[in-house]
C-alpha cells in the first residue's frame, strides 16, 4: 500500500467511524425517547380510556339497579324459581327480558338464580336473551357460564358484563347481568383482545388473527416489543379495566410510522453533515496526507535521481517546513557530502598515484622530466579560454597529466634514443595511447580521462593515430592536449636537438594548424599565451605539484 | 277472560253481582291474574297455558285485574247491581231490555273516563234513549272498550 494511501486512511477512517458512532449512538437515543413519549401517550390514553368505562360502569349499574327493582321481573324469577324445568316459565321469564331488551338497548340480558344453592343445587343461569341479527333470541343457557363481571365469550363476540342482585323482601333471589358488545370504538389506537393467550378480537389492521398470535406469543411482560408484516409496534396492556380471568387488552401503537417522521428529519440532518464532514474529511485527509508524503516523495525522487546518476547530489532548498523532513534532508546531505568527499578523495588518490607514475615516466628522460605537467597546465588554460564549463576544464587538466601513461609499456631505450627512431622503433612509441587507455580502462573512476589518453595524437585532418579520425570526432579534451603535447616537445630540448624557440613553435603551430590541429585550439593556445601558465596557476595544481 | 297475547281479551267484561268470572290462559307463557280492588281482591298465582281460573263476584263495582309477570297487562270486572246492563257494541249502541216502567238511575262506565250518571224515565212500551256523550281523544283506541259511542239507548218493553 502506498504511503500516501495509508496516511489518508489512518487520518481518514476513524474519523468515518466516529462519525458513524455518532450518527448510530444519536439515532439510538431519538428512537428510545420517541418511544417513551409513545409509551406515555398509551399510558395516558389508557387512563382516560379506563375513566370513560368505569363511568360508563357506573351508570349502567345506577340503571342496573333501576332493574333489578322490576316487580314483574322479580315476579318472573320467582316463577322460574318455582318451575326450574318448566319451559313455559323460561319463555315467560324470556319475554319479560326481550321486552326489557327493547328498551333498555341492551343486546344481552340473563337472569340467575342466587348465588347460594337451593337446596343442594347451584341454580346458575335461569334465562336469558341476545340480540343477534338486530333480533332478540332466547340464549341457550344449558352451558353458560356467566360471570357477574368482565368479558365473556358468546357466539365468538366478547360481551362486558355487568350485574344486579334482584331481592325481593330483602333476600336475594337472583341476579340480573347485562351484557354489551365489547366496543373496540372507545379506543382511539389500535387495541387487542386476548384470553388465555387468543386473540378474540383484534383492532389492528391488515393483519390477521393467527399472525398476530403468532407474534404476541412471547409477549407476556405488561409492555413489549412485537413485529406484524415487518412493522414494529409497542404492545402495552391495559390497566384499570375490569375484564375478568384470562382476559388481556393490549394497546399496539405503531412505533414505525411514529419513529418515521423523525427517521426522516434525521436522515436529512445526518445526510448533509454526514456529506460535508466526510467532504472535510477527505480534503483534509489528502491534505494531511500530502503534507507528509509530498517532502518524503520529493526525497525518495532525489535519491532515486541520484541511484541513477550515480551522483549523491545535497538538497538546495528547504523542501518541508516540517522538522523531521528537515532532519531527513540535513542528515541525507551531510550523508552526500562525505560521500562524494570521500569519493573524490579516492579519485584524487587515484589521479595522484598515476600522476605520479607519469612523474616517474618523465623521469626516465631527463630532457622530458615534468612533461605532463606542464602539457597539463597548459591545457587547462586553453580549456578555460576556449570557455568550457569547469567540469570539462578539470577532465581536460587530469587527462593532459595521465595523457602519456601508456609510454610505461615503452623500452626506455626507444624513449631516450638520442638520434631519430627507425620506422619500426617509431610504430612502438606509436602505441602507448593504446597502451595508456588499457592501462586506465580498467580502473574506476578513471573513463572520464581515457579519451585524452587514446586520442591525444589523432589529427585534425586525419592523419594521426591510432585510429586516424578526424575533426570534432576527436574531443576536445584530446585536440587541446594534442596542442600543448606538441608545444612543450618543440620547445624541449633533445640530445639530437636543441629546443625550438616560443615563437618558432607557435609559428610551427599556426603553420599546422588545420592539419594537424584543430584551428581553433591553435587560436586560443596563442591567444591565450597558454605556453606562461605560471601567469594564472591554479590553487590545486600548485598543491598537486607541491605534493609531488 | 282469556289471556291471548299477553292480553286479557276482551279486556272487559260485565258479570251481574253474584257471579263468576273464568281466567283461562291461552298463552304459551305463564300468567298470573291478581285485583287489589275493593269489590274484589284476589291472587291467582302463576299458571302455565291450559290452566283456567274461576273467581267469584259477590259485590259489585269494577274489579281491575293485572298480571304480576305482564305489568302492561290489564283488564276490568265490571260487577252490576242487577241484571240490567249492557256492554256497548263495536259502534256504541247497547240495548237493555225487559226494564219496568219507572225512574231510573243509569250510569254508564268508560274506563278513560270513569262514571257518567243520567236519570232515565221508562215507560211501558216504549223506547228510552240516553245517548252518553263519552269524551275521548281517538275512537280508534276505544273500540276495543265498547263503550266510546256517543249515543247509547235504553230501551223497555
Amino acid at each position: 500500500m502506498r504511503f500516501r494511501t495509508r496516511a489518508f486512511l489512518y487520518c481518514f477512517v476513524p474519523f468515518a467511524l466516529l462519525l458513524a458512532c455518532s450518527f448510530w449512538m444519536i439515532q439510538n437515543l431519538v428512537q428510545s425517547r420517541v418511544r417513551d413519549r409513545l409509551r406515555t401517550s398509551l399510558l395516558d390514553n389508557n387512563k382516560a380510556v379506563a375513566r370513560v368505562l368505569s363511568k360508563s360502569d357506573l351508570q349502567n349499574s345506577r340503571f342496573l339497579r333501576v332493574v333489578g327493582e322490576n316487580a314483574a321481573l322479580k315476579a318472573g324469577v320467582q316463577l322460574l324459581l318455582s318451575y326450574p324445568e318448566n319451559a313455559d316459565a323460561r319463555r315467560t321469564v324470556e319475554d319479560q327480558l326481550r321486552e326489557l331488551c327493547a328498551h333498555m338497548g341492551f343486546p344481552l340480558l340473563v337472569v340467575s338464580g342466587p348465588p347460594l344453592p337451593v337446596g343442594d343445587k347451584d341454580v346458575g343461569p335461569l334465562a336469558g336473551v341476545y340480540r343477534t341479527a338486530g333480533i332478540l333470541n332466547p340464549l341457550d343457557i344449558t352451558s353458560l357460564k356467566l360471570p357477574n363481571s368482565g368479558m365473556t365469550l358468546l357466539d365468538g363476540l366478547p360481551y362486558r358484563i355487568a350485574s344486579v342482585p334482584i331481592d325481593q323482601a330483602d333476600e336475594n333471589i337472583g341476579t340480573l347481568s347485562v351484557g354489551e358488545v365489547f366496543d373496540f370504538s372507545v379506543f382511539s389506537v389500535p387495541t387487542v383482545l386476548f384470553h388465555d393467550g387468543h386473540v378474540l378480537q383484534s383492532g389492528v389492521q391488515g393483519v390477521n388473527i393467527p399472525e398476530m398470535e403468532a407474534a404476541m406469543s412471547n409477549c407476556r411482560a405488561e409492555e413489549c416489543d412485537v413485529q406484524l408484516r415487518g412493522v414494529d409496534y409497542i404492545a402495552l396492556t391495559m390497566q384499570g379495566i375490569a375484564l375478568g380471568d384470562g382476559y388481556v387488552l393490549r394497546n399496539l401503537q405503531n412505533l414505525d410510522a411514529a419513529v418515521a417522521p423523525v427517521h426522516q428529519i434525521l436522515g436529512v440532518i445526518f445526510g448533509s453533515v454526514a456529506i460535508g464532514s466526510l467532504l472535510a474529511a477527505l480534503i483534509f485527509s489528502v491534505a494531511s496526507a500530502s503534507s507528509i508524503v509530498r517532502p518524503i516523495a520529493a526525497v525518495v525522487e532525489h535519491l532515486k535521481e541520484a541511484e541513477k546518476t550515480g551522483e549523491l547530489v545535497e538538497f538546495r532548498t528547504e523542501i518541508s517546513p516540517v522538522f523531521e523532513i528537515q532532519g531527513l534532508t540535513e542528515s541525507f546531505n551531510r550523508t552526500a557530502v562525505t560521500i562524494r568527499e570521500s569519493r573524490e578523495n579516492l579519485t584524487l588518490a587515484y589521479v595522484e598515484f598515476v600522476q605520479s607514475l607519469a612523474n616517474a615516466l618523465d623521469a626516465r628522460d631527463p630532457y622530458t622530466v615534468g612533461h605532463s605537467h606542464r602539457v597539463s597546465e597548459m591545457s587547462q588554460v586553453v580549456a578555460r579560454s576556449m570557455l568550457l564549463p569547469p567540469e570539462t576544464v578539470e577532465r581536460v587538466r587530469v587527462g593532459a597529466l595521465l595523457h602519456d601513461i601508456g609510454k610505461i609499456g615503452v623500452p626506455d631505450r626507444l624513449l631516450r634514443k638520442p638520434g631519430r627512431l627507425t620506422p619500426q622503433e617509431f610504430a612502438i612509441i606509436q602505441l602507448h595511447p593504446e597502451i595508456g587507455w588499457r592501462i586506465l580502462e580498467s580502473v574506476h573512476g578513471f573513463g572520464p580521462y581515457l579519451p585524452s589518453v587514446e586520442l591525444h595524437h589523432e589529427n585534425w585532418d586525419g592523419t594521426g593515430y591510432p585510429h586516424g579520425q578526424s575533426g570534432e570526432t576527436t574531443p576536445i579534451d584530446a585536440r587541446i592536449i594534442h596542442v600543448a603535447d606538441a608545444y612543450d616537445a618543440m620547445t624541449t630540448d633533445r640530445p639530437y636537438r636543441p629546443g625550438m624557440t616560443h615563437d618558432a613553435a607557435l609559428r610551427d603551430l599556426s603553420a599546422n594548424a588545420g592539419t594537424q590541429f584543430d584551428p581553433s585550439v591553435v587560436r586560443h593556445f596563442i591567444k591565450s599565451n597558454a605556453s606562461q601558465p605560471e601567469a594564472a596557476p591554479s590553487k590545486h595544481t600548485l598543491t598537486l605539484v607541491h605534493s609531488c | 277472560m282469556p289471556q291471548i297475547n299477553r292480553r286479557f281479551d276482551p279486556d272487559i267484561v260485565v258479570i251481574p253481582m253474584g257471579g263468576s268470572a273464568i281466567f283461562p290462559n291461552m298463552d304459551p307463557i305463564f300468567h298470573n291474574v291478581f285485583s287489589l280492588s275493593k269489590a274484589k281482591s284476589f291472587d291467582l298465582g302463576n299458571y302455565p297455558k291450559g290452566d283456567m281460573r274461576t273467581v267469584m263476584f259477590p259485590n259489585p263495582g269494577i274489579v281491575f285485574v293485572n298480571c304480576r309477570l305482564h305489568p302492561n297487562m290489564a283488564g276490568a270486572v265490571v260487577v252490576a247491581p242487577n241484571q240490567w246492563f249492557a256492554k256497548a257494541d263495536r259502534d256504541g249502541q247497547y240495548w237493555i231490555g225487559d226494564v219496568p216502567p219507572g225512574t231510573y238511575s243509569l250510569v254508564a262506565w268508560h274506563k278513560k273516563t270513569g262514571y257518567i250518571h243520567r236519570e232515565v224515565r221508562v215507560l211501558d212500551g216504549q223506547d228510552s234513549v240516553v245517548d252518553f256523550l263519552v269524551p275521548i281523544d281517538s275512537p280508534a283506541s276505544n273500540v276495543d272498550a265498547g263503550a266510546n259511542m256517543s249515543h247509547m239507548k235504553m230501551k223497555s218493553r
